[in-house]
């Protein structure tokens, strides 16, 4: 056994040597500074050091759970993530096939560009045009309703409607830019394929379904686990300029509430407690679609 | 070429026509924020007072772009600066992602999985700002602008986009290479790159995008004001510009009797004057994508 | 094919020599702000040594370097006109060590930890960061300065001093931080369009009733006779605005009154904080303030009112400088109102404390005689006898009183709070002002004083009135109990934490609606209540007897 496995190491000695500089890049850059997850564990005092401050084991935990509205965040955060897992994975999806299908080659690159612009518009920037957008005095939206004889919402205040609110905005931005990749991988598939299958007789949907979906089935599967470590993950930015206080109870999501409860107020410790549970959380979920992924299709799997 | 010959199916026909259909309704819905921003940004000072959403300017006006490029040449450098890290940086980074994603792409690489993982796990796991900080104190690269790319230079989830794209090379291709006589080098330069033009594309503009957008590392590492990226330099003035005080261009034209700029207009020109130049890159990226390179096209 | 590949290669190894001739220049070019020199007054954050003594027989060199957050200017350089002079007049290099992000606390642990101390740093004193600092023996205890010997400026134009220092003592009987106080303390006002009020036949409101039913008419009945549904009695941006509000009816969530029991509890504990909540709701329901109110930001809301659609605001002197209304209407007549009577039947203006922050000193500073020098000089001479009674009060309040507080002078309303035109730019000392007062932003007091070479005689007046509050805080007519310079104890500022988000949902339900006050008010007690209320209120029981701010 040790014998092979050390005449694979000397054949692939080259690719070790290629990958050897990377390595050590990780250790310098990622693995050296990641011991200060440690000081999730401790009281830190800045100027003590981080020798001198005290141990306090899993207080930063017990504070996050035991504080009054984490529960509700945290499910607000599971269902939210568990939403734009949902609506947000398959639409670039879709929007690479649909463009890739676009016979008109200048309206093809146009709407492709802009399609992507809303990813370079920041958060804060994307609420305000939705406030705009949504006020129930002035707001297109409310326009049309009154033409219809509707009354005006005020949508941003509706709790029922932030969960809504979340996926629309967060398909909105990234549609365009996530459909980028899936474009790429599209063009490597071979054109001979296509041109047997319609010889074959082939309508348009047998052949998006036995040529182009197949070809990204690897990618779409690496995609697919990371989205799922996203799970229980909604990012702070979006949360932090979408929500408003009616819309706390269906609308708060971990990030911001932590970020209320202690991060605001030099809690360093707090702050780094806070990451280390997301990152288990966000391991462990990765890992077990991986698992999954291995399962039914090797090459998608990351490791 | 035998589409064009093959007469289309009714159903081909209505499939084409609501596709087209959708995409143009997704196209206007996503250039409708962005239109919003570019009026804003060329609207004079009274159509923000007196209208709730411009749709169109009652005329142009170019005050802000003043404002915001008019700062002598201080500006440009910060151009000059992200230009190179989005340039340089790319070039590193998308070089040295290439050969990382090449070797995880062996299938019968040993340790394979632990080397992936070892990489992975530093996407989710991070020891926070302070560390990181010293870390790149301790090598002297405080204040450089190696300090802006060096610390980002491999993006793991690139990396491993990457390497979807090389294992998904069809086999024949690597073999008959490898036949004629090809070492790794070669392999990489000669074969790799040529037939990966979309995915080098790709990663190349998440890269340059990556590096254009340079924020957190060039507030964090950088104390110069000569070594300030665009988006940190166009931050400042857009906190000065709110505040609307000690900034040369508003207390002129505050002295005119002129309209203080409303915010929202500065920082539409703000926000047009850092994305419009890497959005021009993006045509260029789509050259790249070229449809399917047939496995006969290689055999030469 | 062959020359496919082939020009693709060209390609690539163009790029590639490119590139390399790029990073080549570029490195060279970049080289020298790397390998740096740590020039005098420059930015750098590295290790600073301050200049060895020289012996002329002008004062040493020294470099003092500075952490301040300025709102004004994110970070002042060595052009900077101020800087220069300070080298001049001076010799001491003065160097702005700038947050690097948003959060003052955030760089500040960066520097501390990186072993980048900084020689000074400028806190606010709202924060609890001195006693941290102090407890981790980063700074010096300091009050053996705190004389006429070292900084007899800064003593002059402290409005009672002796007052001051009293409350930044800390329990260890150390004081570490040089005071720096408010010119303007009471400078909110309410604001108002008159022309608005002349128009519609109404009288100046005096209470919160009749400032309802301004607001009303001032929406629905065209006071600017332009037949046009356009106008607002009022609008608020963002969860702070209503704070004035509270003040009035004396229910701050962010304050500590005392309670019917005796006991030092918060203000939206109170019960009347539920009428607070109420009257809010019937500003939006009888459409006097807009609905709107919790997606308004401040510059939409500044917009509105520079163009003439907005009836009432409250404001303050920072922004008051954009209300540039009477370019834009110029028929308008927008000018500041007296008090209105809230709780008690007080009428109340709300200030901001005169002790806004504290400069402390660290431990690794080398020369903290230089400091005392440049802090000395900012404070310059020329202030003048304002008084101000401070005793104790963390905010002022104030009973309106016609002829005392306020007048009516050619028929306009006046009163104390008219802001000073801070900046004008015609002049070579209005230019010195105006950089002077962005840059330091600390003793402004000084500077005020050049541009209004008179004392205001009713401030005389203003302040002694025998209504304002004083030391012992059962006196105080709205029941408000000074918390300023109390070091508060760990839980107390979690339970803060954790109230916020609790009191903005019950807020924003309640405005807008959601729900029945008087349930949801009773929720948010119980809830405050599991959270620990009981042991929060005793506590600050405790602390404000021992520290004498109750009997």
């Amino acid at each position: 056994m040790n014998k092979s496995l050390g005449n694979q190491i000397y054949k692939y000695r080259i690719y070790f040597l290629m990958i050897l500089p990377v390595i050590l890049w990780y250790i310098i850059f990622s693995y050296i500074p990641m011991s200060g997850i440690l000081l999730a564990f401790k009281d830190y005092s800045v100027y003590k050091g981080f020798s001198e401050s005290p141990w306090v084991g899993l207080k930063w935990f017990r504070f996050i759970v035991n504080s009054p509205d984490f529960f509700r965040a945290f499910r607000n955060t599971v269902v939210i993530s568990f939403y734009m897992l949902v609506f947000t994975f398959p639409a670039p999806i879709i929007l690479a096939i649909m463009l890739n299908e676009c016979q008109r080659r200048y309206f093809k690159r146009i709407v492709q560009t802009i399609s992507y612009l809303p990813h370079f518009l920041s958060w804060a920037v994307i609420s305000g045009l939705m406030i705009s957008l949504l006020s129930p005095s002035v707001g297109f939206v409310n326009q049309i309703i009154k033409l219809f004889g509707g009354e005006a919402i005020y949508f941003m205040a509706e709790v029922s409607y932030i969960r809504a609110l979340y996926v629309i905005s967060a398909l909105w931005k990234g549609i365009g830019w996530g459909s980028i990749i899936y474009l790429a991988k599209i063009t490597t598939i071979d054109p001979q394929l296509y041109e047997s299958a319609i010889i074959d007789g082939a309508g348009k949907f047998k052949q998006i379904w036995h040529i182009t979906l197949p070809s990204m089935s690897s990618l779409i599967t690496m995609m697919l686990v990371f989205s799922s470590a996203g799970l229980c993950q909604v990012g702070f930015e979006q949360a932090y300029n979408l929500i408003i206080s009616p819309t706390y109870d269906k609308g708060m999501v971990i990030d911001y509430y932590v970020y209320r409860m202690g991060v605001q107020q030099m809690k360093y410790s707090f702050g780094t407690a806070v990451g280390l549970a997301n990152s288990v959380i966000s391991i462990i979920l990765l890992a077990t679609a991986n698992t999954v992924a291995k399962r039914i299709n090797d090459e998608g799997a990351i490791w | 070429m035998y589409k064009n010959i093959i007469r289309k199916s009714v159903g081909e026909q209505i499939f084409l026509c609501l596709n087209n259909a959708v995409l143009f309704m997704l196209g206007f819905a996503t250039l409708l924020p962005f239109y919003i921003v570019i009026v804003n940004s060329v609207s004079p000072p009274e159509d923000f007072l007196f209208k709730e959403i411009i749709i169109w300017p009652s005329k142009l006006d170019l005050q802000y772009y003043k404002v915001v490029l008019g700062k002598g040449s201080t500006i440009y450098n910060a151009y000059k600066i992200t230009a190179f890290l989005a340039t340089a940086g790319t070039f590193i980074s998308l070089a040295i992602t290439t050969i990382t994603a090449y070797v995880l792409a062996q299938r019968k690489l040993p340790f394979r999985s632990l080397l992936t993982l070892f990489m992975v796990f530093t996407m989710y796991f991070s020891g926070g700002m302070i560390p990181a900080y010293l870390v790149v104190r301790y090598l002297n690269l405080i204040d450089t602008v190696w300090a802006m790319i060096i610390p980002g230079m491999i993006g793991t989830y690139n990396m491993l986009l990457m390497r979807n794209f090389i294992m998904g090379i069809p086999g024949e291709i690597i073999e008959a290479a490898t036949i004629d006589g090809c070492s790794e080098l070669c392999m990489i330069i000669k074969i790799i790159l040529p037939i990966s033009t979309a995915s080098m594309a790709t990663i190349g503009l998440f890269y340059a995008v990556q590096y254009w957008n340079t924020f957190s590392g060039g507030v964090l590492y950088i104390n110069s004001a000569k070594l300030r990226p665009l988006q940190v330099y166009l931050h400042h003035i857009l906190n000065q510009a709110t505040l609307q005080n000690d900034f040369k261009e508003l207390g002129e034209l505050m002295q005119q009797g002129r309209y203080k700029p409303p915010s929202e207009a500065v920082q539409a020109a703000t926000i047009m004057s850092a994305t419009l130049p890497i959005i021009f890159v993006y045509p260029f990226v789509q050259k790249y994508f070229v449809k399917g390179i047939t496995v006969g096209s290689l055999k030469g | 094919m062959k020359t496919r590949a082939r020009f693709q290669k060209t390609k690539n190894t163009a790029v590639f020599l490119l590139a390399i001739v790029m990073c080549i220049s570029l490195f060279v070019g970049c080289g020298d702000s790397k390998t740096g020199d740590v020039k005098e007054g420059s930015t750098h954050l590295g290790t600073v040594k301050p200049e060895a003594a020289t012996t002329s027989e002008m004062q040493e060199e020294a470099t003092i370097r500075w952490y301040f957050k300025m709102s004004k200017n994110p970070q002042v350089t060595e052009d900077d006109f101020v800087i220069k002079k300070i080298k001049e007049d001076l010799n001491i290099n003065f160097v702005h060590m700038a947050p690097k992000t948003d959060d003052f606390n955030e760089t500040l642990n960066l520097l501390l930890a990186a072993g980048d101390i900084p020689d000074v740093i400028t806190i606010s004193s709202s924060t609890g960061l001195t006693s941290r600092l102090s407890a981790d023996g980063v700074i010096i205890p300091i009050e053996q300065y705190l004389s006429d010997e070292y900084i007899p400026n800064v003593i002059r134009i402290t409005p009672q001093w002796d007052a001051v220092i009293k409350y930044m003592k800390h329990p260890d009987e150390h004081i570490y931080g040089v005071p720096v106080t408010r010119k303007h303390p009471h400078d909110v006002s309410m604001y108002i369009r008159h022309d608005w009020l002349k128009n519609l036949n109404l009288s100046v409101p005096t209470n919160l009733e009749e400032l309802r039913n301004v607001l009303e008419k001032f929406t629905k009945n065209d006071p600017d006779g332009n037949n046009k549904n356009d106008t607002v009695g009022t609008m608020i941006d963002g969860l702070w605005a209503p704070t004035f509000y509270q003040k009035i009816m004396a229910c701050d969530k962010d304050e500590w009154y005392l309670s019917e029991d005796g006991t030092v509890t918060n203000g939206s504990v109170l019960p009347r904080h539920k009428d607070f909540l109420k009257y809010m709701k019937s500003l939006i329901d009888t459409g006097g303030l807009d609905k709107e109110t919790l997606t308004t930001n401040y510059n939409a809301l500044t917009e509105k009112v520079n163009s003439g659609k907005v009836g009432f605001v409250f404001t303050w002197s920072g922004y008051n400088q954009r209300l540039d209304i009477q370019k834009v209407v110029p028929e308008s007549d927008w000018g500041p109102m007296p008090a209105v009577k809230g709780a008690f039947d007080i009428g109340v203006l709300p200030g901001n404390a005169p002790l806004s922050s504290e400069h402390v000193i660290t431990k690794d500073c080398k020369n903290v005689d230089a400091v005392l020098r440049l802090m000395n000089y900012m404070a310059d001479d020329k202030s003048t006898e304002d008084k101000y009674d401070f005793t104790g009060s963390y905010w002022y309040m104030t009973y309106g009183k016609k002829g005392l507080n306020w007048d009516v002078v050619d028929g306009k309303f006046v009163t104390g709070d008219n802001n000073p035109e801070m900046y004008k730019q015609n002049n070579e000392i209005d230019k010195w002002v105006y950089y002077f007062n962005r840059f330091a932003n600390m003793f402004d007091n000084a500077i005020d004083d050049a541009l209004e070479p008179e004392p205001k005689k009713f401030k005389e007046e203003f302040y002694s009135s025998p209504l304002i509050s004083t030391d012992i805080s059962d006196e105080n007519p709205l029941k408000f109990i000074n918390i300023g310079g109390i070091v508060l104890p760990e839980e107390v500022t979690n339970f803060r934490s954790a109230q916020g988000p609790k009191w903005e949902e019950l807020y924003g339900k309640a405005i807008l609606g959601k729900g029945d006050i008087d349930k949801m008010w009773d929720e948010y007690i119980k809830v405050l209540e599991n959270d620990g209320l009981q042991q929060i209120e005793d506590t600050m029981t405790k602390l404000c007897r021992e520290y004498g701010r109750i009997k």
